[in-house]
């Protein structure tokens, strides 16, 4: 077996995972707060985007289709809908490239990025797998939620990231 | 340290290729076969919901304090008005149960009983997972086959019906609720007794088609389920109409805007088809004689 040298992936490919099966099983909740819904169902595109970046590139689109088929499944959406997505933002946003770790605002630009790109594929996608225009408020709403929401994720991953040693290395 | 080569751009090229196509397959295969995997999708429902029942616990907490505030807020003019109600019922509940007393003398003297639509039996579950999106208006509740939930049955809560079961799992089932794009109900105005299709667009505010006249609905007036076609209970509240543009009725759903938590499964059994309830060879002959009877009878 070829070995190449390279910073370890081990032990932080999980952590990807766990985020977004967590963020999956929030994004099916439905919250109804003084009369208004709250919808989470972009929530997950935070763990494509916030993906660690030293995983295992292979394990990670693995991981990315089952938990985006897992939604797809949970919401009745269009099978497959969630896995193109979170597939093509992962193409896109290479989290497994990015050179540094992420700042605030620059954590900011690429959730608003990835936001919008998963707002234009859902409504399209939605409109070929359903036959039928999406209802767009209920996408720009969801759209916005999320946005507004990434504040919280990003202040949880941090304190996170502060409680694990050695963050440098384990590349989160 | 050292990656093999399963960690190869190579391969993330591989399995980045194969995990598109799939989703592609997947993607396509559900959009021209309506079920398309639907037994995973009520199993993957059914392990599921008792975890979402726990996650969602918190949440149901915030809902409920948040209700409960607001609620406050209203207390006051509420608990006047409520009284004033009291008041204006306890003499409809006069009238209404001689009303009933009476009723049942008739069918009693007629020798019938039409009984009540709605069912008394109901199966109590909770909604752990609602999906608000633009595809889908649906809901995932955590009682299935195995406390008698079958495919059809009327979902309620305590302000109106909330929709009906679309899919049954072992532990849980998919409800379709009112508002979603293929929700058609028959129902009637408890005023006129006029009858409509209330379709839902995957608005908050599904629209009246079909009215038998569309002069006999006025806006303001309460939409109960008219159990045409046998398919659901007659009488379970559902709205108010509203206008919603030139010639266009819509309905101010009951259930909208509440927190849903709690809701009521009615186990009605729908009315079937002939050819589905044969009538036996006994019932034949005894229809028969009375055929008979009635051809000796006439002159």
């Amino acid at each position: 077996m070829a070995l190449s040298p390279i910073v370890s992936s081990k032990g932080t490919t999980w952590r990807g995972g766990l985020t977004m099966c967590l963020l999956t099983l929030f994004a099916t909740l439905h919250i109804n707060l003084f009369g208004q819904s709250v919808a989470l169902t972009f929530l997950p595109v935070i763990g494509v985007c916030l993906w660690p970046r030293f995983s295992n590139p292979p394990a990670s689109i693995v991981l990315l289709f089952i938990f985006g088929l897992l939604l797809d499944f949970l919401t009745f959406e269009p099978l497959g809908i969630r896995s193109l997505i979170y597939l093509i933002i992962f193409t896109v946003f290479r989290p497994d490239l990015r050179l540094k770790s992420f700042r605030f605002n620059m954590a900011l630009a690429y959730w608003i990025g990835a936001i919008l790109l998963s707002l234009i594929l859902s409504y399209f996608l939605g409109w070929l797998g359903r036959s039928v225009k999406p209802e767009w408020t209920a996408l720009l709403y969801q759209g916005l939620l999320a946005m507004a929401l990434f504040p919280l994720i990003y202040g949880i991953r941090h304190i996170f990231k502060t409680l694990m040693k050695d963050v440098g290395l384990r590349g989160f | 340290m050292y990656r093999s080569e399963l960690n190869s751009p190579r391969a993330t090229h591989i399995t980045l290729l194969l995990a598109f196509a799939l989703s592609a397959i997947l993607f396509a295969a559900d959009r021209n076969s309506e079920g398309f995997l639907e037994r995973e999708k009520v199993g993957v429902g059914s392990v599921i919901s008792p975890i979402l029942t726990v996650i969602s616990h918190p949440f149901r907490g915030i809902e409920n304090f948040a209700g409960q505030f607001k609620d406050r807020n209203r207390a006051l003019a509420e608990n006047k008005a409520l009284k004033e109600e009291l008041y204006r019922l306890r003499e409809a509940k006069e009238r209404s149960d001689i009303v009933a007393m009476k009723l049942a003398r008739f069918e009693q003297i007629l020798g019938t009983d039409f009984g009540g639509d709605v069912p008394q039996q109901k199966i109590a579950a909770r909604a752990v997972s609602e999906i608000d999106g633009p595809f889908v208006r649906s809901a995932l509740i955590n009682a299935g086959r195995k406390r008698g939930v079958k495919v059809g049955h009327a979902v309620m809560t305590v302000d109106g019906l909330y929709g009906h079961v679309l899919r049954v799992g072992s532990n849980s089932s998919r409800v379709l609720r009112l508002e979603d794009l293929n929700s058609r109900i028959a129902v009637m105005s408890s005023e006129s007794g006029a009858t409509a299709i209330l379709a839902g667009d995957n608005s908050h505010q599904p629209v009246l088609t079909f009215a038998s006249d569309i002069a006999e609905w006025d806006i303001g007036s309460t939409v109960i389920t008219s159990g045409d076609g046998g398919v659901l209970p007659r009488g379970l509240p559902i709205g108010t109409v509203a206008n919603g543009g030139p010639s266009r009725l819509v309905v101010d759903l009951n259930v909208t805007g509440s927190p849903i938590d709690w809701v009521w499964v009615l186990p009605f059994t729908p009315i079937s088809p002939p050819e589905a309830d044969p009538v036996s060879s006994d019932g034949d002959s005894q229809i028969a004689e009375a055929i008979g009877a009635s051809g000796q009878e006439s002159p």
